[in-house]
């Protein structure tokens, strides 16, 4: 199963909750901001060597991370030289390998974006609380509508509580995920908060939202078993 | 191609001004690369690193005749000189932005499923090109050479395309 995690603007928390999910899922995260990654690497292949036809989507896979990633390229030569036709087929490739692919998209609305949207079976929507990221997650929100991907949860970052006003503006359900020093930590080190902090109450939040994605991919199985 | 390089140091940044120059009457594609023994931080816009900058560097057109000003930050103590340019060719010819032409294949039925809503773009592949364009500094930030190029904050700050 394919889930995007999306939300229109930088730095509301995308990689954060795409690595957290891939934690709790045991997914795989792939960086798909060709523009500037956002995940570490280690000088291995990327996205962009993937995208070139230079590697298979398999074995860009770093298996031995906390969680696996496929990470995004760090140069403007490899993003040149990726084709961006590949990447709706490189996300099905690791999707009929994982049970769990967690797109971390990238910001804007770029082909990039679009493509990670409507290549998924549901788009998860993160978003702050402050005007500018709501109304880039509404805009994303209309780009999954777009391309038929559902919703499959509105993640607001940084709060301590869902807000009724972003149900109203995106939908439900809504899971919030509290601000914290510690959270911010385990992403700068590449670690999912559950490994780094397990008793913190963002891995709560973070397990609703995982639980919440079993149960989407229970329906999916259950749509598609014969009847 | 000609590179003036200028630092400050506040609270554990350092602040990197350029200024590029190219006094030659043809466009050139210059790459420059950061000295510093640290990552590069670019100048962002909606939390996008502006076209051109990667991890090590940034990558443009310079106009002929035209010198633009540009601007990083870096954890990274001062060296001198904060950045090299490390490679410049002719870009005379080259096309200009990096957009794809239309002829677009869609993977997927989803991919291509878009077509119900308004005027915008139709398949996820018409929207737009993500990827850096070769010529990212000829459309901003330009200045006649000989004209002041004024004082830069940090990340190019005060350049509007």
């Amino acid at each position: 199963m394919i889930v995007t995690v999306a939300g229109g603007k930088g730095g509301v928390g995308k990689s954060t909750v795409a690595l957290n999910l891939a934690a709790h899922l045991d997914g795989v995260v792939v960086d798909a901001d060709l523009g500037m990654a956002d995940l570490p690497t280690d000088g291995g292949p990327t996205l962009h060597d993937v995208l070139a036809g230079r590697v298979e989507p398999e074995a860009a896979v770093r298996e031995e991370w906390a969680v696996g990633v496929l990470p995004a390229g760090r140069s403007l030569r490899g993003a040149r030289a990726a084709d961006l036709d590949r990447l709706g087929e490189t996300l099905e490739r690791l999707a009929a390998r994982y049970e769990y692919v967690l797109v971390d998209a990238p910001a804007g609305f770029a082909a990039d974006a679009a493509i990670s949207i409507a290549t998924a079976d549901a788009v998860l929507l993160v978003t702050g609380p402050e005007p500018a990221a709501l109304a880039d997650a509404v805009r994303t929100r209309t780009l999954a509508r777009q391309f038929d991907t559902g919703l499959g949860a509105v993640v607001l970052n940084r709060a301590t509580e869902p807000r009724p006003t972003v149900t109203e503006r995106l939908g439900s359900p809504q899971v919030a995920i509290p601000e914290s020093a510690a959270v911010e930590r385990a992403q700068r080190d590449g670690v999912p908060v559950r490994y780094a902090a397990p008793d913190h109450p963002a891995v709560e939040s973070i397990e609703q939202v995982a639980e919440r994605v079993r149960q989407l991919a229970r329906d999916r199985r259950l749509a598609a078993s014969p009847a | 191609m000609e590179l003036s390089c200028s630092t400050t140091r506040r609270q554990g940044v350092t602040l990197v001004s350029l200024v590029l120059a190219n006094p030659h009457d043809e466009p050139a594609q210059v790459r420059l690369e950061s000295q510093h023994d640290g990552p590069v931080w670019p100048p962002r816009r909606s939390g996008r690193p502006e076209p051109g900058w990667d991890a090590s560097g940034f990558e443009g057109v310079v106009a002929a005749g035209e010198r633009v000003g540009l601007g990083y930050a870096t954890p990274a103590e001062p060296v001198d000189p904060a950045a090299e340019i490390v490679r410049v060719e002719p870009a005379a010819g080259r096309a200009v932005g990096g957009q794809r032409s239309g002829q677009v294949r869609a993977r997927t039925s989803r991919l291509a499923s878009g077509g119900e809503v308004g005027d915008g773009p139709v398949t996820a592949r018409d929207y737009p090109d993500p990827r850096p364009p070769r010529d990212t500094v000829s459309g901003i930030g330009r200045a006649p050479i000989g004209r002041p190029v004024g004082p830069k904050g940090p990340a190019g700050a005060g350049e509007e395309p």
